[in-house]
């Protein structure tokens, strides 16, 4: 690695790919929020 | 501080690594190595990239594990028991691990304080390219984070299934980012976020000096994007 590299180097977040969809699901359980304004 | 590139075999123990640009930690292309109880601290940007447009390409952070070389694998990865403060964009980047399995790589990691650069996040979790199975589904958990500026613990990596718990977020503008990106319409996915619990605001403020230090948030518990 090079800590500052001379070409453009990737983390995974650069990775991303568009969100956004009509099949995707997302499921919460079991979670607490406290304080929240 | 630390450059660990095409090696095997180390054991990074009981070390503070403080004061630094860019990067704190980094490994890349390393393989069955542990980084367990050490204190990575005070990490900044290199103000000199900003006038080259360097400055929010992802090469900052504290401790970033194969991360930079991203997806060349780094099998056997165990990364425990760090804490990682005051570091620009984000503070882990590190594996995640196989789901419904027990947690064995990547765990009891605190993040704090991290803000700048492109985002603030405490942990980036990314499925891990050596483990096929892992397009399928990854799992994300035990770790913790306080007053970040972005994003406690964050996901955003095709898969068709994310699983995050055991979460515990503080203080910081997003507790859990549990994104679960197919990139197609019509294959099914999914987030899954259970058993954590987070905490808008402590008595502990976020701008003790409230016109220098931070801007005031607006603060979310979860964001999932599916």
């Amino acid at each position: 690695m090079e800590i500052h590299p001379s070409k453009e180097m990737h983390c995974p977040l650069s990775e991303q790919v568009e969100n956004g969809s009509w099949s995707g699901k997302a499921y919460f359980k079991n979670l607490h929020f406290k304080d929240f304004a | 501080m630390m450059n660990g590139k095409i090696s095997a075999n180390m054991n990074v123990d009981n070390n503070v690594f403080w004061g630094g640009n860019q990067v704190g930690v980094g490994w890349n292309m390393v393989m069955t190595s542990s980084f367990n109880n050490n204190f990575v601290g005070a990490v900044t940007p290199r103000n000199d990239l900003e006038a080259i447009g360097m400055a929010t390409l992802d090469v900052m952070g504290g401790a970033l594990f194969c991360s930079l070389t991203y997806p060349s694998p780094c099998p056997g990865l165990r990364i425990t028991n760090n804490i990682c403060a005051g570091t620009v964009q984000q503070a882990f980047t590190g594996p995640a691990h196989d789901c419904d399995k027990k947690n064995t790589n990547f765990f009891n990691n605190v993040a704090h304080s991290i803000s700048g650069g492109f985002s603030g996040n405490g942990f980036i979790v990314y499925p891990d390219p050596s483990k096929p199975a892992h397009k399928e589904c990854y799992e994300v958990s035990n770790n913790a984070a306080y007053k970040c500026a972005d994003a406690g613990v964050f996901t955003n990596f095709p898969s068709k299934r994310v699983q995050m718990h055991s979460i515990t977020v503080l203080d910081s503008n997003i507790g859990a980012g549990v994104n679960a990106p197919s990139g197609n319409e019509n294959l099914e996915h999914s987030s899954h976020m259970y058993d954590s619990i987070f905490y808008g605001k402590t008595d502990s403020p976020d701008c003790p000096d409230r016109d220098k230090q931070c801007l005031y948030m607006e603060k979310s518990g979860i964001v999932t994007s599916i």
